[in-house]
């Protein structure tokens, strides 16, 4: 009995132990999403304050960030560029990964072995070549919404990685026996592999679709100073001025909530396919 | 030989993409500036709704701005075509340097950006008729601000990028407090209140204090806007004493490092800042809202008031390919900058007005923290050119300060911070991308020593003594090939890569300095195998070359 009881209270001081550190670290991580979710409620005025709950509440900044500023048309600029990214980007990558997992070809090695070397530079090293190319195609200011799609999309076939890996695991037999019943390359991508790999499809749609949402420097550079060519990270830092903040602040925060919620409900709706995703490619079948 | 025709198709295919895109770049570069024979143009028979002028300014200012575009129109009968877009000052001037071509026709910045402006070819000058206009109507300062080297480049818009002191009234409530440190940290602190002044990490806040006790830092540049040499006393028995004034209130218990009239909202009752804070410090303090000048500090017996920068906001205008277009956006930005529109904007937003007959109307005189920024401005230094490394090597002196965690600090403590200061400065206009003495010549060389190239040898690796990269003694062995002789240099940022034997920018050295046989440093010897020595550790560089 004595031992038993001793198993018991060392499981619970344990417990106890483990949870207090695990709530510490939630709060401290959870602080700067409840910091800006109370802010944007904040209307007694709107610079920053030294402190965090709210005197007064409402949806003044919320109301002001759609009919005053120029929030809303950015905020459509950079779902357009997430919605085109997150279909186009798939299907590039769906198309490379397949090409790469199933096909055998020559230079398929090499390839693969260039694209690897090509990864290992930054992707802003060509952001003055870019900027140019796209400014001789008429793809920046007022155009740097298609532009910033193409720019997302043409590079995105390098980021096969992950969803190679996944359709790695999938048994190269399926294909075959589906080959020898006759079907061609495409109904075997169509009807056989794709649907075995919904989870690695909806993590690379998820992933394409929050990408635009978080990026400022190609998004700045391509807007260049047009305020209709803004995506929402490049529009909300104009705001961060000496001359515009204290009057922007509260505007500002009610901004992030903005950009969290169509991020925050895709993800909710698939999340249960997101772990799946992430960790599907790690497995070697 | 079908996969053949493909290749072949997809290679011309590329091709012609490629040239269709550098077809683009040529047809969109842009000209010098053309400004006087432009502005000169007749433009009365002209149809204005061809033309699109692009204008940045602020985002406070766009509907302002808009509507005076509008009035332009309308009182000069023209329809031209005009586009405003909100970009911020600092944002306009960067973005303007990234890509002239795709910058706006007319921007609002401030004018610690001109130099950088100008050397990047995106400020067109002032026709000399309105140039007169702009010297007759704005205050001297504006037009001392706007100028590159005896040119005016920008049209004056405000006179207000200054800082002086808001105060909580409910806190400060005997104001002759204000006129002294020692005294102002005392009534903040037993009010439990605090001083934000952002001292720590802003240049611009700090040279207050140098300013005071007569520091001054003036850099000089050429006419293309390139740094060429600087005045600075802050590292002089002045500096030291005004270091001493900093490190009273930056390592007192009631020094905030900000800047922000947000922080009435917090717990200070003193904030420096300008009039962009306005709004919002009124706001914050509502009844109790107060401005006035800075204070004085007291050190060794001596009171220095403390100085500041007096700034100004310009208006530039790009240079255009398009004659009638350039001569129409200099009229529109005189029209911008004109009595009526700073008039409205100081109505409107609160600008200080740069224009003389504004600055004299009962509105302005009467308008509180313009009157407590004129009387800053007694004691302030207009705002020059500076580099922009000079505001990051100068923030580090507040941060230095107030890392000694002492109200008293040495002297030797100070000294060696503005020693660090020193250096740096120094090795602003020094910081050249290769910081090496070099021999270059145009001429078919080959040289005994192994890494060097043909006609350029990096000397300072083979340095024999000194850890300073600029002082030394270096010795070469070199064959000398050619007819025309060789150089030795030491090249810094603006030259990099612009040097040959004909015309070398070798900024740091006098002409013929170095060398004395040809002059102009050019050294003439017969084809042959020399020993080169360079020492550069007395007052002028010395080279020797003798025959092996």
């Amino acid at each position: 009995m004595k031992k038993a009881s001793s198993i018991r209270r060392n499981r619970i001081m344990g417990n106890t132990a483990i949870y207090i550190i695990l709530i510490v670290m939630s709060i401290v991580w959870l602080i700067p999403f409840v910091f800006i979710l109370l802010q944007s409620f904040r209307t007694e005025n709107t610079w920053m304050v030294g402190y965090v709950i709210p005197q007064q509440w409402g949806f003044d900044n919320y109301i002001n960030l759609f009919t005053q500023t120029s929030f809303l048309q950015w905020y459509k600029n950079t779902l357009i560029i997430a919605c085109f990214n997150a279909v186009l980007q798939t299907l590039m990558v769906m198309m490379m990964s397949y090409a790469l997992s199933r096909l055998r070809f020559k230079g398929r090695k090499f390839l693969m072995n260039a694209m690897l070397v090509l990864g290992m530079f930054p992707g802003f090293l060509t952001m003055i070549i870019l900027y140019y190319v796209l400014k001789g195609m008429g793809l920046t200011q007022s155009g740097a919404v298609p532009g910033l799609i193409l720019v997302y999309f043409a590079s995105s076939g390098m980021g096969y990685y992950v969803f190679k890996g996944f359709l790695d695991t999938i048994p190269k037999s399926l294909d075959e026996a589906a080959r020898v019943d006759g079907a061609t390359r495409f109904q075997v991508m169509r009807k056989v592999v794709l649907p075995l790999s919904k989870p690695i499809v909806i993590y690379t749609v998820l992933t394409a679709f929050m990408a635009p949402w978080a990026d400022y420097i190609f998004a700045s550079y391509i807007a260049f100073g047009t305020s209709s060519g803004y995506n929402v990270a490049v529009g909300l830092y104009s705001w961060l001025t000496k001359d515009m903040i204290n009057s922007n602040y509260t505007l500002f925060c009610a901004g992030g909530v903005c950009i969290a919620i169509p991020i925050t409900i895709l993800f909710m709706c698939l999340q249960k396919y997101y772990v799946e995703g992430v960790t599907g490619g790690a497995v070697k079948g | 030989m079908k996969t053949n025709w493909r290749r072949i198709l997809a290679v011309l295919l590329s091709a012609i993409m490629l040239l269709s895109l550098v077809a683009c770049g040529d047809s969109s570069s842009d000209s010098g500036s053309n400004s006087d024979s432009s502005a000169n143009t007749d433009t009365s028979d002209v149809d204005t709704s061809t033309i699109s002028i692009t204008v940045w300014c602020p985002e406070a200012a766009v509907d302002l701005t808009t509507s005076q575009l509008a009035a332009y129109n309308e009182a000069n009968g023209t329809s031209i075509n005009f586009t405003v877009e909100a970009v911020g000052e600092g944002e306009a001037a960067t973005n303007m340097i990234t890509d002239v071509t795709a910058g706006a026709d007319i921007y609002f910045f401030a004018q610690d950006q001109l130099a950088r402006l100008v050397q990047a070819g995106a400020l067109t000058q002032v026709s000399s008729s309105l140039a007169d206009t702009i010297t007759s109507e704005n205050d001297a300062g504006s037009v001392a601000a706007a100028t590159v080297s005896g040119s005016i480049y920008a049209f004056p818009l405000t006179a207000d990028n200054g800082y002086f002191v808001y105060y909580d009234k409910s806190v400060i409530t005997d104001e002759s407090v204000l006129e002294d440190q020692t005294a102002l940290i005392e009534a903040v602190s037993a009010a439990g209140k605090t001083i934000a002044f952002e001292l720590t990490d802003s240049g611009w806040y700090a040279a207050a204090y140098f300013f005071a006790t007569g520091c001054v830092s003036d850099w000089s540049t050429d006419d293309d806007g390139t740094f060429t040499g600087y005045t600075d006393t802050f590292n002089s028995d002045a500096g030291i004493i005004a270091a001493k004034g900093m490190a009273e209130l930056v390592n007192s218990s009631v020094f905030v490092n900000s800047s922000s009239a947000a922080s009435f909202s917090s717990d200070a009752a003193v904030v420096v800042t300008g009039t962009w804070d306005y709004a919002t410090a009124s706001e914050a303090l509502g009844e109790n809202f107060g401005c006035t000048d800075l204070w004085s500090f007291t050190v060794d017996g001596e009171t220095y008031h403390l100085g500041s920068y007096s700034g100004y906001k310009l208006l530039g205008v790009k240079p255009q390919t398009d004659a009638t277009k350039a001569a129409y956006c200099q009229s529109v930005a005189a029209y911008l900058s004109s009595e009526e529109c700073q008039q409205e904007r100081f109505e409107t937003l609160g600008w200080g007005p740069s224009n003389v007959n504004v600055q004299a109307s009962d509105a302005v005189q009467e308008d509180v923290a313009l009157a407590a920024l004129s009387a800053q401005n007694e004691y302030s230094t207009p705002q020059g050119q500076y580099p922009n490394a000079w505001w990051d090597t100068s923030k580090a002196i507040g941060a230095s300060i107030q890392a000694l965690g002492t109200t008293d600090p040495s002297d030797s403590d100070l000294q060696a911070i503005l020693d660090t200061y020193t250096a740096g400065i120094e090795s602003i206009l020094s910081s050249a991308s290769t910081q090496n003495w070099v021999i270059v010549g145009d001429m078919d060389v080959s040289w005994s020593c192994t890494g060097g190239e043909n006609g350029e040898y990096v000397l300072t690796e083979n340095q024999v003594e000194s850890d300073d990269p600029y002082v030394g003694i270096w010795e070469y062995d070199i064959t000398v090939t050619g007819e025309s002789g060789f150089r030795v240099v030491m090249y810094g940022a603006w030259d990099a890569g612009d040097y040959d034997a004909s015309g070398i920018g070798y900024s740091h050295l006098a002409e013929g300095s170095v060398g004395t046989e040809g002059g102009d440093n050019n050294i003439v010897v017969d084809p042959g195998s020399y020993h080169v020595t360079l020492d550069t550790t007395g007052d002028t560089p010395v080279i020797t070359v003798t025959a092996n």
